[in-house]
């Protein structure tokens, strides 16, 4: 107690270095505590349902065709559910839009078709009325839903009776049987209802096999691995590929199984290695600000060896002299620890500026009991390791030396020199390394930012239908809405071109599957092609800015009893038709022979970095119309103004079908960019505290080694030394710390660099431009923070610094 | 009658602290030829170092003038006086004034090294000079290995290595024992009998009696000049 009581004191009495080190500490480890918080929420934490560790996907892959993450289809997902003994419970479950009659717009619900089965396989029920029975989900049963907490507040005022009454969705009468609790969510908080999945008759069949729309979660037996389950899904397909030979082939050709894999692992895959690299950033960080605090501590220690040693002679041991200089570091270091919660929560507002929420399970992070005791423990554990370091040194003076002044100061100066030369040595190199990590990302990102996309993204608006099938039960329905809506859309002023799919590149959505052609012939047992399928209609190409490199888009003229046609992109051609004329040949595409009359440009689909290998194929709306109705509007005036009017030409056909999703076709590739772009922005932030921290730490031991100097530098004048000299002497020293840091820094980067390797884009983790540009530039910085104690040295007077001694 | 090597016309130097005037030196007239052993005595506080750091270049007088070697050194650059101290100055200081990092060979080098000299001719004179002082055998030494004594003869080597025209030193028994003391004295007297030009501060009298020449100083001025005899 006294001397925690001795440490504050000794703090105040030294606001400049209190008030230095604190701030240092509180922003170092205030970010950490920051980055941890959505390390932990995304990687670490589990979800909000008991044992969720035991849920894992029971997906098909098919990786010869490129597909690991498949989906399932109705009768893979039943053969599981009642064939592997490893599941204790499973669901299947897939994604759609409802259309919410009430009194005012009409309103898109974001809903789950899923099994009954969910809600017992995530163990949760309902905190209003009740989840789904089985009977629910029987064909003809009447139409259930189960709403969300939010959307029951929402739209319902969290009105209790809406348990049982009937509300409209899509053009359907639906009885509300139950309300979930708030905080649950499956499998995001944006899904507001969940429906029965119905399966009929024909969905159970055989025939269904390879319809892959839906995903299926499964909870496995306590004790028992996913690879246990994996292993009984191969043998139930064993089974299937001897009782049905005709698809046999084609699933040994693309290699097809189904796979389980834990979900959490699963929705984490793509961020995992980037958020564990910024938490080394972010890591490194800390351990710079701590080494800076350290030699602060080192030098402070130096000013009151006088003080230590009359302790020491009054009978102190050096167990105590450590434990007291030991409390003084803890009670800083806690401090800053304290402070560093704010730090952190602002640090995680700050993250969601720049697109925390886009990251699986971003939405969750908070400052909750888990990163108060992460703060505490990292601000513990630095306050012992770095504040041991400065107390073990100061507690090993000589007393009878220290008591002699000037004897005192050449020794503890210089051990506590070189001690902080090394601290500032390590600082660098952390430094270098995250330098130099970061110009590599921010060259891939750089990269990336200039690869084309196929398209024209500036100018467009698009925006969102889905037509429900009990009122658009006939293509011609779904053809005139579309029909009219376009030429709405075509008179408004400005508009240059307007045209509409069912997925939209980079809108997060699309549609793959299996297509045969007479004209691309396939070796025994290989696969059949497989590509991107998209549905678009004749103003589709000028609104998005595709290219047609042969032949034609489509036109007026291919209506939907006129001849069947399809237009393939470069990739297809160049996987197949090398050389050849594409146009006249033919593919078969959900159950008919189409004619290619045209070939457009490669376009990505979901992002600027992905590599162009999946081929694409589009139909006109007119020939394959879709419920899904995507418009895409192109203008010359201001993009932003189109998105209501959108909703205008909608709402003229149909008053009652919701429009959503209305974005700029720029925001999409944005915002597809963020996962590349978020990572860039925070270790470039990093990367700068961590430059500014090391400097500050170059500056600090060349100013001490000036001061602890001075007497040696007047020798040296008076043997002749010019300014020029000494100047010289002390910017020497400062090129060996940051000499010697640099070169282990990129030691240390060239043994991790494969960590980082993954993450580039254009670029390789060795790119020597790149290692050379980011150790430079520090080098250059740390170089001025030399010269200002350089020149200090050069101003001290000969006979003053004589005097000093 | 030879030029001196040094000559102090009517040199003052007054210290401004805390806008109270301190006359360190008034007046000061000396003259020291080539060859001659002077010592500068007087009470502690009396500018006998002020005097040394002027005649060292280390410091500047307020008023007066100073040839060296017949040379007016004041409105000197930094870096002029800076070489005048390397080439025809050796200081010899109270507390050694060794550089703890650098082993006894390369302190006695150091002024060498500012010379811009090949590190042949340095080695020659380096070698030299440590034999002079009977510190040869010390050369890979750092000082803390040193006593006193050894650190003193380590100093005096290296005002001697650059060959200067004048020795000055502030004290140089100042912290040692009288035993060491002596034999620093002794070393300081041989190397006036080979020619050197030594100017010594001192306040003990009985060290005085080893120079030529002994000038008091009281209160920044010269009361004194007495001519030591050697019996």
């Amino acid at each position: 107690m006294q001397d925690i009581r001795y440490a504050f004191r000794q703090l105040a009495k030294t606001p400049g270095f209190t008030l230095v080190a604190v701030l240092t500490l509180a922003l170092c480890i205030g970010a950490n505590s920051a980055v941890f918080s959505v390390l932990h929420t995304i990687l670490l934490k589990p979800y909000p349902w008991p044992d969720s560790d035991r849920l894992v996907y029971a997906d098909n892959a098919y990786p010869q065709l490129g597909l690991q993450d498949a989906g399932v289809s109705i009768p893979d997902y039943l053969d599981r559910r009642q064939g592997v003994t490893s599941f204790e419970d499973s669901a299947m479950y897939s994604g759609t839009t409802l259309n919410l009659a009430g009194s005012g717009e009409p309103q898109m619900v974001n809903a789950l078709e899923a099994t009954p089965s969910l809600f017992t396989t995530l163990r949760s029920q309902a905190a209003l009325g009740r989840t789904f029975g089985e009977d629910d989900a029987k064909p003809g049963a009447p139409a259930t839903v189960v709403l969300s907490n939010a959307l029951w507040k929402k739209t319902y005022g969290a009105d209790p009776s809406i348990v049982g009454s009937t509300i409209r969705l899509s053009d359907r009468p639906v009885t509300v049987v139950g309300v979930m609790p708030e905080g649950f969510y499956f499998p995001d908080p944006t899904t507001q209802a969940w429906v029965p999945f119905t399966f009929t008759p024909q969905q159970v069949s055989d025939a269904e096999r390879g319809r892959e729309y839906s995903r299926m979660i499964a909870r496995l037996k306590p004790g028992v691995g996913a690879a246990a389950a994996t292993r009984e899904m191969d043998l139930i397909q064993a089974r299937n590929a001897l009782r049905l030979p005709n698809r046999a082939q084609f699933w040994k050709a693309a290699g097809f199984h189904g796979q389980a894999v834990g979900y959490l692992e699963n929705n984490v895959a793509g961020v995992r290695r980037m958020l564990w690299l910024v938490q080394a950033a972010v890591a490194a960080a800390l351990l710079i600000g701590c080494a800076n605090v350290a030699g602060l501590l080192l030098a402070r220690a130096v000013g009151r060896e006088k003080e230590l040693a009359i302790r020491t002679a009054l009978g102190a041991s050096r167990f105590r002299m450590v434990r007291l200089l030991l409390t003084e570091s803890l009670v800083l270091f806690l401090t800053g620890g304290l402070l560093g919660l704010a730090v952190a929560s602002w640090g995680i507002d700050g993250l969601r500026l720049i697109g925390l929420s886009n990251l699986p399970r971003g939405f969750e992070v908070s400052l909750d009991p888990a990163i108060f005791g992460f703060t505490l423990a990292c601000a513990l554990v630095t306050g012992l390791v770095f504040g041991t370091l400065p107390a073990l040194s100061s507690s090993r003076n000589n007393p009878s030396a220290s008591l002699k002044e000037a004897g005192a100061r050449g020794s503890a100066g210089r051990r506590t020199q070189r001690l902080r030369g090394a601290l500032v040595v390590a600082e660098i190199a952390l430094a270098v390394m995250l330098a130099a990590t970061t110009s590599l990302l921010i060259k891939s990102f750089i990269t990336m930012q200039k690869v084309d996309p196929g398209f024209v993204p500036g100018g467009v608006m698009t925006a969102q239908t889905v037509l429900p099938d009990g009122k658009y039960d006939t293509p011609a329905k779904v053809v005139a809405f579309h029909d009219a809506v376009i030429a709405s859309l075509a008179q408004m002023p400005g508009v240059t071109a307007a045209g509409a799919t069912d997925f939209l590149p980079f809108s997060s959505e699309f549609d793959s599957g299996t297509y045969t052609s007479p004209d691309i012939p396939l070796a025994p047992g290989a696969p059949e092609p497989h590509g991107l399928q998209r549905t678009v209609d004749a103003g589709y190409m000028k609104a998005l800015g595709l290219t047609v490199l042969q032949g034609r888009w489509f036109n007026d003229s291919d209506t939907a009893t006129a001849h069947k046609v399809v237009v393939v992109d470069r990739v297809l051609v160049d996987k197949y038709w090398k050389g050849q004329n594409p146009v006249g040949k033919q593919i078969r595409y959900n159950k008919a022979l189409r004619e290619v009359v045209g070939v457009v440009g490669t376009v990505k689909n979901a992002s600027l970095d992905e590599a162009s290998t999946k081929e694409s194929l589009y139909y006109p709306v007119t020939q394959l119309p879709q419920s899904n109705l995507m418009f895409v509007v192109r203008t010359s005036g201001k993009t932003e103004l189109l998105g209501s009017a959108i909703s205008s030409a909608v709402h003229a056909v149909d008053p009652t079908q919701p429009v959503f999703n209305s974005q700029a076709l720029a925001n999409r590739l944005d915002e597809a960019a963020q996962s590349r772009r978020t990572p860039v922005v925070l270790l470039s932030v990093f990367g700068g505290i961590a430059m500014v921290l090391a400097m500050l730490g170059v500056y600090g031991v060349l100013s001490f080694s000036v001061a602890q100097r001075t007497t040696e530098f007047g020798v040296r004048m008076a043997l002749g030394a010019t300014a020029r000299d000494i100047a010289a002497l002390v910017l020497k020293s400062g090129l060996v710390l940051i000499g010697s840091g640099v070169v282990l820094g990129l030691m240390g980067y060239v043994a991790l660099n494969r960590l980082v390797e993954s993450l580039l884009f254009g670029t390789t983790s060795l790119d020597p431009a790149m290692l050379a540009a980011a150790p430079l530039l520090l080098a250059i910085v740390a170089i001025a923070a030399c010269l200002l104690p350089a020149l200090g040295a050069t101003r001290i007077a000969p006979i003053a610094a004589l005097r000093g001694e | 009658m030879s030029q001196p090597l040094l000559k102090l016309d009517n040199v003052t130097k007054v210290f401004l602290t805390d806008e109270v005037e301190t006359h360190a030196l008034a007046g000061i007239h000396l003259e020291i030829t080539k060859g001659e052993y002077v010592a500068i005595a007087g009470p502690s506080g009396c500018g006998k170092s002020t005097l040394l750091s002027i005649l060292g270049l280390l410091d500047t007088p307020t008023g007066g003038t100073y040839l060296l070697n017949e040379r007016l050194v004041q409105g000197l650059t930094p870096a002029e006086r800076a070489r005048i101290r390397n080439r025809e100055i050796g200081f010899i200081f109270q507390s050694f004034n060794l550089i703890g990092d650098l082993s006894v060979y390369e302190n006695v080098e150091l002024p060498l090294t500012y010379r811009g000299m090949p590190a042949s001719d340095r080695k020659a004179r380096v070698e030299e000079a440590l034999e002079k002082v009977g510190m040869g055998h010390r050369a890979k030494h750092v000082p803390s290995q040193l006593s006193g004594g050894q650190q003193q003869r380590v100093a005096v080597a290296r005002a001697l290595a650059g060959h200067p025209a004048v020795l000055l030193a502030d004290e140089p028994t100042g912290n040692l024992d009288s035993k060491n003391g002596d034999a620093v004295m002794e070393l300081l007297q041989s190397l006036h009998r080979t020619g050197s030009t030594i100017l010594m501060v001192t306040h003990d009298t009985r060290f005085a009696r080893h120079a030529d020449r002994t000038v008091h100083l009281f209160d920044g001025r010269v009361v004194e000049e007495r001519v030591e005899s050697k019996e």
